[in-house]
């Protein structure tokens, strides 16, 4: 069957994650009944858990947001050829300034309280990722480990601040003050914890693809991704788009972490978002860093994190199985690429033959 | 290496196909090579040379044919068979290893070793004759780095003959030669037919099958239009069976020559490794004027392109345009001034294979098709289908991405994109490098049509044909340096050859 040229380029890529997806689930069944359950069982407690009732659903979407912003924060880099894995920090960044914000502005009117804890927790962040921008145009440092060590900094920061000067003295375990209820994001469904983050994602998953697809900034960016030389050669300030690029990226991901404090916990303690920055990686890539493939693959990884839980009771298994079937899914979410490769690879050997 | 007399064909082809998933890219081919002869292999880009040559080497199985050696027939399942039956192939890019010395280069799988220890002085001392006999001239304790690119080719012919080949394949030469190297691989063509060795020589080169060739074979889309004596044919008769239909030389015309466009002056830069490799350069380009700058690859002259397109700073020294000052000036800055760039790397400087071709179509004008930052689609499409049509590249749609272009395509492109508007000065680095004879012809009529137009142009090219056929005024570069300006209708192509060669090393050369 021949698709026509443009969906080709726009869906071609997501079979590639269908099958990683198909992986994950096949070595995780094998693993699953090595450890002497029913694969099938699990799985249907997987599923249940995940959107069995409109709680769960609810939940499901709740950390579905967290996930989307961070991967959306991931893919805004990549294009620019900047591998932010310092996503996992960023969020608790992001988190910490909503904290600030939420804490300190508390006589304004949530309208207005509101756009001015994501303005803090967007910039702030966008700033602080922009350091690593600058060393790697000006100076050439790479951005893997920068930001890679970038996640310890502003985990003992956040430590301390949970631990001393935030610490809420009533409460008897080291958490943070609660926010102003003015702070808080408005709740979509009653009675759940489903609140406006998703919405919030959703809209800038479009904005960020129409960025990248309509706006001269974003082909620029998108230059300089693909091709240093070839971006230099377009006339393309290369330095330039790589810090707007890292500000966007930073800032995105700090967006994930505004949404757990605003909209889910309302404070913030320790280990509060561990693990949800290299989520949000794995579901860049197995969104094959389209801002709208993210979309999906961010719910797909929120069904994992919300539906695996239940997996413990529905087939008895322990902790440990679920939390390396998780595992699984994220090794497995980055192989897209790699059979996308091998595709390529064979239809160039093919092309070459010709010769 | 005995050879049977009686035999009169040391390598034929009978009935040869090879087709590959929507080609045919050896159609039912006979083609037979004589003990004692130099065989040329003719043929565009895509007519089925390698893939023939492939096949007599092992890399290919054809569906259909048979090969015979010395008259018996054989199959080869790898090249591994084809280099114990005595071929040997020299391939357009050399495969060694820098570090390792001549020695250990030519004896890299054929190592005679006696209990796991390989015997090195031995090997040298057979290096040492097979170089003096075929006159072969190299050191065998030189590094693989040390060496030019003439030499590295003899290093690689040495490993031929070291595995005692005695039919050799040579996959286009001379493409990295100075007129003088080549002229020595000719003689050692001659003396491997003299000993009764088969040599097959593929290229592109009309004038140098002329000039070396026994016989010369014609392919043309698979298909093998014909075999002849050399003798019994001339250069325009190739050329036409080459490309099936008859070809018009662009002829150059003479244009007025009025204002400077380009000057350079005293212009030095650094390469990444610090190295100094522009000393002193100074020029001047008239409107309607083509420069031509030859010299052998890695003497400067990308990095001169690159300074003057603001791709590289200039460590001292001027650049102007129009009289405007624009030394060290960021790129977009330079193409604002109506400057076009044809860059040497098509892949990845010229173009964006992973962007459409319509994306590659507005790169370094990207802004002109937006208001606002916002792309008009319309204004962008019309734009493109316009000239996709006008400059002929060939592709599915617009919007499919430039990967899967081929290399003349690609340079239509980029062609497409820097010529289709208006140019002051265009900067054109190996133009045809690689395209086969119409796309060659193409881009040269395009950059005539430029300069009729009004351009001045700087043309880098390795090809001393293209240069003299096209240019105004030659200049050679050397070690980073212009070592000779002469108007193109004083120069002479030894006189060039001998400069590119760098005029010391000669001299040298001639006391020896």
């Amino acid at each position: 069957m021949k698709l026509p040229e443009r969906w080709k380029r726009y869906f071609g890529g997501f079979y590639g994650s269908a099958w990683s997806v198909i992986l994950g689930f096949a070595i995780g069944a094998i693993m699953i009944a090595a450890s002497g359950a029913d694969p099938i069982a699990a799985y249907s407690a997987l599923i249940d858990g995940a959107f069995g009732s409109p709680y769960k659903l609810s939940e499901t979407l709740a950390k579905t947001s967290p996930f989307l912003f961070s991967a959306l924060g991931f893919v805004a880099g990549y294009k620019a050829g900047f591998w932010n894995v310092g996503t996992e920090g960023q969020i608790l960044l992001g988190a910490i300034f909503a904290i600030w914000g939420g804490v300190n502005f508390g006589y304004l009117p949530p309208i207005l309280h509101i756009p001015l804890v994501c303005l803090l927790g967007f910039v702030a962040t966008g700033l602080w990722c922009m350091i690593f921008g600058v060393l790697k145009a000006k100076f050439g440092i790479n951005e893997i480990i920068t930001t890679l060590m970038s996640n310890y900094m502003v985990f003992w920061l956040a430590h301390y601040l949970v631990h001393w000067p935030w610490d809420d003295p009533y409460v008897h375990r080291p958490q943070t003050v609660p926010i102003a209820a003015s702070a808080f994001f408005p709740v979509l469904i009653p009675n759940t914890k489903l609140h406006l983050g998703i919405v919030l994602g959703v809209i800038c998953a479009f904005l960020l693809y129409l960025f990248f697809k309509k706006t001269v900034l974003g082909y620029n960016i998108r230059s300089v991704g693909l091709s240093l030389d070839a971006a230099k050669y377009g006339g393309i300030n290369v330095v330039k788009m790589i810090l707007i690029a890292t500000f966007i990226s930073g800032g995105l991901s700090g967006m994930a972490g505004v949404g757990e404090v605003s909209g889910y916990h309302h404070f913030l303690e320790d280990y509060m978002t561990e693990g949800y920055g290299f989520v949000g990686i794995a579901a860049a890539m197995l969104g094959r860093n389209n801002p709208l493939g993210v979309i999906l693959s961010s719910l797909f990884f929120g069904f994992l994190w919300g539906g695996s839980q239940y997996m413990v009771r529905g087939a008895e298994l322990p902790v440990g199985v679920i939390k390396t079937f998780v595992g699984i899914m994220i090794l497995t979410s980055l192989t897209g690429p790699i059979i996308e490769m091998l595709k390529r690879g064979l239809y160039r050997l093919r092309r070459k033959q010709t010769g | 290496m005995s050879l049977r007399p009686q035999e009169r064909y040391k390598v034929e082809l009978r009935n040869i196909a090879k087709r590959f998933p929507g080609v045919v890219a050896n159609d039912h081919i006979n083609f037979e090579v004589e003990a004692g002869e130099v065989h040329g292999l003719l043929g565009e880009n895509g007519a089925g040379k390698t893939t023939l040559m492939n096949i007599l080497y092992g890399l290919y199985q054809p569906d259909e044919g048979e090969i015979y050696l010395r008259g018996e027939k054989v199959k080869m399942r790898s090249c591994r068979d084809a280099i114990n039956l005595g071929i040997g192939m020299v391939h357009q890019l050399f495969m060694l290893i820098p570090t390792f010395t001549v020695t250990e280069s030519v004896i890299l799988g054929a190592e005679d070793a006696t209990r796991g220890f390989v015997n090195i002085p031995q090997a040298e001392k057979k290096i040492k004759e097979l170089s003096e006999r075929y006159g072969l001239e190299i050191n065998p304790r030189s590094k693989i780095w040390q060496l030019s690119v003439g030499e590295r080719q003899r290093v690689e012919i040495l490993k031929q003959l070291y595995r005692s080949a005695d039919i050799f394949i040579f996959d286009e030469p001379t493409s990295t030669l100075t007129p003088k190297e080549a002229r020595s691989l000719f003689s050692f063509f001659r003396s491997l037919a003299r000993e009764g060795h088969s040599v097959i020589f593929i290229t592109h080169k009309l004038g140098e099958a002329m000039e070396v060739c026994d016989r010369i074979t014609v392919l043309r889309r698979g298909k093998l239009i014909m075999t002849v004596k050399a003798e019994r044919t001339n250069e325009r008769e190739l050329a036409n069976m080459m490309v099936g239909k008859d070809l018009v030389a662009p002829i150059r015309p003479e244009v007025e020559v009025k204002e400077v466009v380009l000057e350079v002056k005293g212009l030095h830069a650094f390469n990444e490794d610090g190295n100094l490799v522009l000393k002193n350069v100074s020029f001047s380009i008239r409107k309607g004027e083509i420069f031509g700058i030859a010299g052998v690859a890695g003497n400067g002259q990308s990095e001169l392109a690159e300074a003057i397109t603001g791709l590289r700073k200039c460590s001292e020294g001027e650049v102007f345009i129009k009289g405007k000052n624009v030394t060290n000036a960021p790129p977009q800055r330079i193409r604002q001034q109506k400057v076009g760039y044809i860059p040497e790397e098509r892949v990845t400087r010229g173009s964006i294979p992973d962007f459409t071709v319509a994306e590659n179509i507005i790169l370094g004008y990207q802004a002109d098709f937006a208001r606002r930052g916002i792309f008009d689609s319309t204004l962008m499409d019309q734009y493109v289908e316009k000239v996709v049509e006008e400059y002929d590249v060939k592709t599915p749609s617009i919007d499919s991405p430039a990967r899967f272009l081929s290399g003349g395509n690609l340079q239509r492109l980029i062609l497409a994109r820097e010529l289709s508007r208006e140019v002051q000065l265009l900067i054109s680095e190996m133009p045809t490098r690689g395209l086969d004879i119409g796309a060659t012809e193409y881009v040269r009529r395009k950059l005539l049509e430029a300069k009729k137009m009004g351009a001045a142009i700087l043309l880098i090219s390795e090809d001393l044909d293209e240069i003299f056929d096209l240019s105004d005024r030659i200049g050679v570069m050397y070690k980073g340096q212009i070592v000779g300006v002469v108007p193109t209708s004083e120069a002479n192509i030894e006189e060039i050859g001998l400069l590119m060669a760098g005029a010391k090393v000669d001299v040298k050369g001639e006391a020896k």
